[in-house]
């Protein structure tokens, strides 16, 4: 299993990045390399992305319906479970459109760090274990060891600034923020909230721990996920409504 | 809603453990290895310690430590989160140095200390100044990462680092003094990472970079001499130079033999991978161990192969071989330990001690084997001490490094 995964998805992306890295300005070349290769592989998850932003679009729309029915069938679970199903098959929408595609996402995302990682080889052991993932290739050879400077970062260390924390943790802020709908249930707005606040606090800290070519990765990746979810989503959604039709204090007037 | 909170937890699950498996994988953890000097064995293990071990005491399977036998445990200031600060243990990569009454060794974290056996035998505070004993650079300063080992020529102890300087990776070379780790010289910075271990020769320190080039400096001034040599891709190992000759091995997966002072190599002999460790000479041959998982024997004047086939180890090969009498002891990343015969290239399989089949040592092995009066030593990543008679070719002891 560790093979096929190394075989078909981690060695083509960790010798695709460093190819490209070799073909780069080498003063830029592993830092341009990894954005470069974020964009590319954010667009070919494009179709996956449009699907999954449209159905939790509709799933949204479809909350103050499934808010009647919980209240008009609340006791009987049974029939709270069919009668919603029935709304999403009347509105054409599957509630596991908008989980399936994040899943398929999930193993690129993960082979794109371990890329990240190996390509980087800041200790003699990763360097070691990097030569187990090779082509034999002259172009990857002269591109080995990948320069890891990139703006006033050090790729292979923790960015000592903070200013990737906040930029990694206010864009996937932002990007939380345009897709999170607001609801009118107190409980659930609260946990929305939470969740609002905890991802970015939580991606903000490893930032501060982590190699800075991940974060990078990270930054261009919510700047690219901001950027499909305002054209797909038509503009600026819950970020630009704010807080004010779904916040606790609101719901609790209505 | 459960859906998604499910979908929730299963992301922040994930998350978790790919990066968990990231911050494991950027973690230096060095594999230093064993040297020894007349009746004494010296094991840089994991955890910043320095062993002296005593083949019999060991076989005997006696409570550590026994008459003669010490550890050390180099520690390192750490900063973690906060203002506070602790010492954690430093990490070695290359093997300690060691002579009649002292051993040198480097750190990863950019230390080079010098310890006298006797006082450490007898544990007193380090460094004992009267017994020859220091830390470079002393106090809270240090170098950039050390990997390489020190190399230590009469009264000079010579070191490479890697350092930044205007946001690009330079590599430097130092000059100690071997009595009192006084600065005798520092290089100029030269172009790329620099993980060797330095090569003396007649009065010239070589080392090689990580960006291609082979630069020679004065052993006693550190002046760059005219002659450098640059390649185009980057070297990994360690320069070896004997004879008027510079091997060494490059990242386009060659084995590069160089002339001292010519711009062309003589030869250069291509692998299946890095030659990531040193190779070692003997006679006319060369054996060069491959991370492609063999050993190639080659003439050394042309760079042909003496083997009608290369040892197949059928795992990489990182660590140097070690010559016991006509044999090479080949140690692998799978953990397998092979005797191979140094006229024909026939190898055998030394077997794990509690089950044959299984990899001889219960860890991989980047360490270059020892052979020290009539046993093979080998360390794995697990930090055990494996010793390996190579008569019966069997394990006869091993010995957990891990100590409290």
């Amino acid at each position: 299993m560790a093979n096929l995964w190394n075989e078909i998805i981690l060695r083509p992306m960790l010798n695709g990045l460093i190819a490209l890295s070799g073909i780069l300005p080498e003063e830029v070349e592993f830092g341009l390399a990894i954005i470069i290769f974020t964009l590319i592989v954010r667009l070919a998850l494009t179709p996956v992305t449009i699907k999954q932003t449209k159905s939790t679009k509709a799933l949204q729309e479809l909350q103050p319906k499934m808010k009647e029915l919980q209240k008009k069938y609340g006791k009987n679970k049974a029939k709270l479970q069919q009668e919603t199903m029935k709304l999403y098959k009347e509105a054409g929408v599957n509630p596991a459109g908008c989980m399936w595609p994040m899943l398929i996402q999930f193993p690129v995302w993960i082979a794109l760090y371990q890329s990240i990682m190996k390509a980087m080889a800041t200790t003699p052991e990763n360097l070691l274990d990097l030569a187990q993932h090779l082509y034999s290739s002259d172009m990857i050879a002269r591109a080995i060891p990948v320069n890891s400077h990139f703006l006033w970062l050090d790729l292979g260390q923790p960015d000592g600034t903070m200013i990737m924390a906040i930029l990694v943790g206010g864009t996937m802020w932002v990007q939380q923020k345009m897709t999170t709908a607001p609801s009118t249930d107190s409980r659930q707005q609260s946990t929305n909230q939470m969740m609002l606040m905890m991802m970015p606090l939580m991606f903000g800290m490893f930032t501060i721990m982590f190699p800075s070519g991940l974060p990078l990765f990270w930054l261009m990746s919510n700047l690219i996920g901001i950027g499909t979810q305002y054209v797909v989503g038509g503009g600026w959604g819950n970020l630009k409504r704010g807080n004010m039709a779904g916040s606790p204090a609101t719901a609790r007037a209505k | 809603m459960k859906a998604v909170r499910v979908l929730i937890l299963l992301a922040l699950t994930l998350i978790a453990v790919t990066l968990t498996g990231c911050v494991r994988n950027t973690a230096p953890q060095g594999f230093s290895g064993i040297v020894s000097t007349g009746d004494t064995l010296f094991v840089g293990a994991a955890d910043g310690r320095v062993f002296v071990v005593d083949p019999d005491a060991r076989a005997s399977g006696s409570a550590f430590p026994s008459d003669g036998e010490w550890e050390y445990a180099i520690m390192t200031p750490s900063r973690g989160f906060g203002c506070s600060s602790s010492e954690v243990a430093a990490t070695m990569y290359g093997p300690p140095v060691a002579g009649s009454s002292h051993v040198c060794v480097a750190t990863y974290e950019g230390k080079v200390l010098m310890l006298d056996v006797e006082s450490r035998k007898a544990n007193l505070a380090f460094p004992q100044v009267r017994s020859g004993e220091w830390e470079y650079p002393r106090a809270d300063d240090k170098l950039g990462p050390i990997v390489g080992s020190p190399a230590v020529v009469t009264d000079t102890v010579f070191v490479s680092s890697s350092i930044e300087v205007k946001r690009r990776t330079t590599g430097r070379v130092y000059a100690l003094d071997r009595l009192f780790g006084d600065e005798l010289w520092v290089s100029e910075p030269l172009d790329g990472k620099l993980w060797a271990t330095p090569s003396v020769s007649d009065g010239s320190v070589y080392v090689s970079t990580f960006d291609g080039h082979i630069y020679a400096l004065s052993a006693s001034t550190g002046a760059l001499l005219p002659w450098s040599y640059e390649a185009e891709v980057g070297f990994v190992s360690s320069p070896l130079v004997a004879d008027g000759m510079v091997y060494v091995g490059t990242f386009d997966r060659f084995l590069y033999a160089i002339e001292l002072g010519a711009q062309q190599p003589r030869w250069r002999f291509e692998g299946g991978n890095w030659f990531w460790g040193a190779p070692v000479l003997s006679g006319d041959v060369m054996y060069a161990p491959c991370l492609d998982g063999k050993l190639y024997a080659l003439d050394v004047a042309s760079g042909k192969p003496v083997w009608d086939e290369p040892f197949d180890a059928g795992s990489p090969i990182a660590a140097s071989p070690a010559v016991a009498g006509d044999s090479l002891v080949v140690a692998t990343k799978g953990g397998e330990v092979y005797f191979v015969n140094a006229t024909t290239g026939s190898g055998t399989r030394v077997p794990n001690a509690a089950e044959g089949k299984m990899p001889t040592c219960d860890a991989m092995v980047v360490a270059t084997p020892c052979y020290h009066q009539g046993i093979v030593y080998v360390r794995a990543r697990n930090n055990v001490l494996y010793g390996i008679d190579p008569v019966s070719k069997k394990v006869r002891f091993t010995f957990s490094l891990d100590m409290e």
